[in-house]
């Protein structure tokens, strides 16, 4: 068993801080795929609605089926995605607006952008979930690992310390359970980088479909209302 | 076919199967092949620190007059020589022997019946055999006794042979430490700044360690001449050469020379050395 240095026998040969340290970084990395995992199938979801709710929208609906289809599918407790809560948000104040007698235009489009913007705004929180996470973990735990490392060489010198013929075979055993640590925390870390990356890519992606969706379907309402109007 | 809701349930799913997965791969003892890297073998050479303390006029080592020992060739040719005597030797007592007997037979027959004569005859006998005998082992003997005095005389030729050759090769040698030893002198004189206190009586024997690149690798006082600061002047002028460029020639040309006079440097410091 000391001849085959397995890494299990290192990571039980390790001391207590040291596997402190790597306990933090497994369970980090325990969460941070789970958010990988979760990310990864609600922004792909998340890309696919706004998809799909494009299609919908400009094959040339009537907008008031559109809006009272959603409200089925939301007593049937269904998911809407998130570019359809800024349309229903925004035509919900809409209608709201118009329904009162002789309407100022310009005080209806202000109040649909501004409805729109506050629905956009708490999309983009739903997008953004959970990714500060990934992305600290992805800066954070490499140092954890170091810090492991760091320590666990120190273990091993003050051990050296204490012997007689200071051979490699002394030291290595310690090294190598302190490399573990680092070993652990690039483990977490890179998974957690690309990730990362990837999903604020996508989330600015979707984000910025959701704008140009909002500012066109504003440009929409606020031809209708002035052409009501004059 | 799209995941609806948040997911998280499968995401926890494939999160804790991965990790599962990854600590069962440890635990059952699984770790990342590694074959030992055959390292290329180098061969190594012992080097070992000698310090050879011959003074210049120290004799060569001895593997070089060996080589004459085994020159020499007359040796060589001396048994067959020697066989050729014995040969001869043997020849010359077979006839005597038999001219011997004959004569005894003569006698014999002249005496007749005579116990007497046949008792001689047969002393006779004897004798003559002993006799020749005798010849032929001091015969041998003088023909091994001339072989090893050729031999005896060849060795010393060549011994002196060698000898006049060392005493050249010494000679060339000597010349040649003699011209290193003035130009370390020189250089040395070159940054030797006396202290005020020194006198002429004054002398200081430093002993000066070179490695073959002509480096100083330190300098120690063998005879101390009473005066620190002298001594001390001594030892900085050595110092401040650093290293005596040119020995890096000798030591390339001949490594023994090298370490014969120059591995350990012995010098002695006198302020009339330098004509002050």
């Amino acid at each position: 068993m000391t001849q085959e240095l397995s890494i299990w026998v290192l990571i039980l040969g390790a001391t207590l801080p040291v596997k402190l340290v790597m306990l933090i970084l497994f369970g980090a990395s325990v969460l941070s795929w789970v958010m990988i995992v979760q990310r990864g199938l609600y922004l792909r979801a998340a890309g696919a609605d706004f998809k799909d709710f494009e299609n919908t929208f400009w094959s040339g609906v009537d907008l008031n089926q559109l809006f009272s289809d959603g409200n089925q599918r939301l007593q049937g407790n269904q998911h809407l995605p998130g570019v359809e809560a800024v349309f229903r948000a925004g035509f919900r104040e809409f209608n709201r607006l118009t329904q009162q007698r002789s309407p100022d235009p310009d005080a209806v489009v202000a109040g649909v952008e501004r409805a729109m913007r506050v629905a956009l705004s708490r999309e983009e929180e739903k997008l953004n979930t959970h990714l500060p996470f990934l992305a600290s973990v992805a800066s954070v735990s490499p140092y954890i690992g170091l810090f492991g490392t760091v320590w666990g060489i120190m273990q091993a010198f003050r051990g050296l310390a204490g012997v007689q013929q200071a051979t490699l075979a002394v030291v290595a055993p310690g090294i190598a359970e302190a490399l573990i640590a680092t070993a652990m925390g690039l483990f977490a870390a890179i998974p957690a980088v690309i990730a990362y990356n990837r999903y604020a890519a996508l989330v600015d992606q979707v984000y910025s479909g959701y704008q140009t969706f909002a500012e066109e379907f504003s440009g929409i309402l606020h031809r209708r209302v002035h052409s009501k109007v004059s | 076919m799209r995941v609806r809701g948040n997911g998280y349930r499968f995401a926890v799913l494939a999160s804790g199967l991965l990790h599962g997965g990854i600590l069962a791969l440890l635990i059952s003892g699984w770790h990342p092949e590694f074959q030992p890297r055959q390292l290329p073998q180098t061969t190594y050479m012992e080097a070992a620190l000698l310090q050879v303390e011959a003074p210049p006029a120290a004799p060569r080592p001895v593997t070089k007059p060996e080589m004459p020992e085994i020159e020499p060739a007359p040796p060589q040719a001396d048994p067959a020589e020697v066989q050729r005597q014995r040969a001869a030797a043997d020849k010359a007592a077979r006839d005597k022997a038999a001219r011997e007997k004959a004569a005894a037979d003569k006698a014999a027959r002249e005496k007749a019946a005579a116990d007497k004569a046949a008792r001689e005859k047969a002393a006779a006998d004897k004798a003559a055999r002993e006799k020749a005998a005798a010849d032929k082992a001091a015969r041998e003997k003088a023909a091994a006794e001339q072989a090893a005095r050729e031999k005896a005389a060849a060795e010393q030729a060549a011994r002196e042979k060698a000898a006049q050759q060392r005493a050249a090769q010494q000679a060339a040698a000597q010349q040649l430490v003699a011209s290193y030893e003035s130009y370390v002198r020189d250089r040395i004189a070159g940054n030797w700044n006396r202290p005020p206190s020194a006198r002429r009586d004054m002398q200081v024997d430093l002993q000066v360690r070179l490695v073959p690149t002509g480096q100083v690798m330190g300098v120690a006082v063998i005879r101390s001449s009473g005066d620190p600061a002298f001594d001390q002047s001594a030892v900085n002028a050595v110092q401040q050469v650093g290293r005596f460029d040119r020995l890096q020639e000798l030591s390339r040309k001949d490594p023994l020379l090298f370490e014969q006079n120059f591995r350990t440097l012995n010098l002695t410091f006198r302020p009339d050395d330098l004509r002050l």
